[in-house]
């Protein structure tokens, strides 16, 4: 059975998040008023702290992921980390963790125990800054990510499958990439393919759609083509998502969102990301 | 004349495999590893999991298996015991700076599965709690009479209920904090497993009502050297007939 393969130090899994970062990045969310680029780069943060705490044990941190972030704009195709971190590809749980660029106070807000909220300070590793520059280069920035994924897989063939994590606002300006996705969904370990989640996002005042088992509704052939390259959602991920988020999914279903505020995608990388099995 | 029922026991642990064995979050309590109280004339063992998407789960873990030796674990007193269980857990691990991640990690709190089992020699009586998914079977004649809290296979899920040092995830009674009292008589065997083996020992008895795994775990214990117990348990995880987890088994013969 595919997707059951056991993520543990000795046979450690990967994801991959594709950020595009072309100008329209710029553009502000109706409904939070902030450029796209902002609450995109704050949850790939999020994210990585998600998985670096999940994999921190008393004694350290356990390497049972490695992550690459790739950003894309005009001209460039490169890992978005800076710092220390700067060009590096693929790296070890461990190296994120130790080496964020900067750590920046937040404000969280808890349950008071009155029902009413609390704000706490919280510390927030920055690895990614919000960067909007240019045009969409996504073939290139899907050919880097089939050769980054081509590389891992031959030194983990009998990995948990990784999870590559596309996330866009806009149409390519090298050329249709379904090409590369597709070499990307077709790549496998011992243990099933490359799960691809094409997450587009929208500024707002637009319907959004996601996670559908079916392309029949989508006019757009821009949209069609990132539908037809998502993944469909593995059985432990649609239990996710109906156990942690109370969407009940139909078998098919697409590891896609179109027009998808930023709670949405939020929602889609959330459900990507959560190991099938405690990781052990 | 009052007769005191007459037992021996073994332990064995096994971490999973791929680690270290001071990694193993599994933890035991029995009479040899504490003074044992002449006065109350109870028996005590205990066994529990630490959660590995927990830190410092060990620590808690051994924590709370210490802590049924001197602590009341009643359905009245457990939400007390468990806060300052979690005080203890608190003291124990924030003893230096920590990293971000690490301090981070903390405030989600650990968590553990966990059966403690009071054994009153005197009145061949027993009283049982458990929280989660480690069990305790009791056979009686070569025949399983008892599991407690899962008697089935199919109720092992990825999210047991859990003892916790963020006493809102404690699981109180009587959904998740459960007990059991029952009589002992000579010839019965108690058995505490964690749950890998627990699974493992519901799916041989649902399997074939004739199984008698129990009889080839006795054999192993009593009889064979420290190493048989974890080249058998190894054997299981290659055949995929046992999940490849900290693996702990007690083995009370009265």
């Amino acid at each position: 059975m595919a997707y059951t393969a056991e993520i543990s130090r000795t046979n450690p899994s990967c994801f991959l998040f594709i950020i595009d970062q072309s100008s329209s990045m710029a553009d502000r969310y109706r409904d939070i008023r902030r450029p796209k680029a902002d609450p995109v780069a704050d949850v790939i943060n999020r994210m990585l702290q998600q998985l670096v705490i999940k994999c921190a044990k008393s004694e350290g941190i356990r390497d049972y992921y490695y992550v690459g972030v790739l950003g894309y704009h005009e001209h460039s195709v490169n890992s978005a980390l800076k710092g220390i971190l700067a060009g590096k590809e693929f790296l070890p749980i461990s190296e994120v963790a130790a080496a964020p660029l900067r750590m920046e106070e937040r404000v969280r807000r808890l349950p008071d125990g009155a029902g009413g909220l609390v704000e706490m300070p919280v510390k927030f590793p920055v690895w990614l800054d919000p960067v909007a520059d240019g045009g969409t280069p996504m073939v290139a920035a899907f050919t880097k990510a089939n050769q980054l994924i081509e590389k891992w897989l031959r030194s983990h063939p009998n990995s948990f499958p990784p999870v590559v994590i596309h996330i866009t606002d806009g149409e390519s300006t090298d050329g249709p990439p379904s090409r590369q996705m597709q070499l990307l969904t077709e790549q496998r370990s011992s243990d099933g393919s490359v799960l691809l989640f094409n997450l587009h996002t929208h500024t707002g005042n637009i319907e959004s759609l996601s996670f559908s088992g079916s392309n029949s509704n989508l006019r757009d052939p821009y949209a069609k083509l990132l539908f037809d390259n998502a993944s469909e959602l593995p059985e432990f991920m649609l239990n996710v998502a109906e156990r942690e988020f109370e969407l009940k999914l139909p078998q098919g279903a697409r590891a896609f969102v179109l027009n998808g505020s930023i709670d949405l995608i939020i929602t889609a990388i959330e459900i990507g990301t959560r190991p099938r099995l405690q990781l052990k | 004349m009052i007769v005191m029922l007459k037992y021996t026991y073994r332990v064995q642990s096994v971490q999973k495999a791929g680690n270290h064995p001071a990694e193993n979050e599994d933890a035991y309590l029995t009479p040899a590893s504490h003074k044992y109280d002449q006065s109350d004339n109870i028996l005590r063992f205990a066994l529990a999991d630490g959660a590995t998407e927990g830190s410092f789960s060990k620590e808690w873990a051994e924590i709370v298996v210490q802590g049924f030796e001197t602590l009341a674990f009643g359905p009245f007193s457990l939400a007390a015991t468990v806060a300052s269980m979690a005080e203890d857990w608190r003291q124990a691990v924030q003893h230096k700076p920590l990293p971000w991640y690490a301090a981070e990690k903390l405030s989600a709190g650990a968590f553990a599965t966990f059966v403690g089992l009071g054994i009153d020699l005197q009145n061949g009586m027993f009283q049982a709690i458990a929280i989660g998914d480690t069990v305790l079977f009791n056979i009686r004649r070569d025949q399983l009479i008892s599991s407690f809290p899962i008697t089935d296979p199919t109720e092992f899920s990825n999210t047991p209920s859990l003892i916790s040092t963020k006493p809102e995830y404690t699981a109180q009674p009587p959904g998740g904090g459960s007990y059991l009292s029952g009589d002992i008589q000579p010839g019965d065997i108690l058995l505490l497993a964690t749950d890998a083996l627990a699974h493992f020992i519901l799916m041989e008895t649902h399997k074939n009502g004739k199984s008698k795994v129990w009889k080839h775990l006795q054999k192993m214990l009593y009889t064979r050297d420290d190493a048989a117990f974890k080249t058998w348990v190894e054997a299981r995880r290659r055949k995929n007939q046992m999940k490849n987890d900290d693996t702990t088994l007690i083995m009370i013969n009265f």
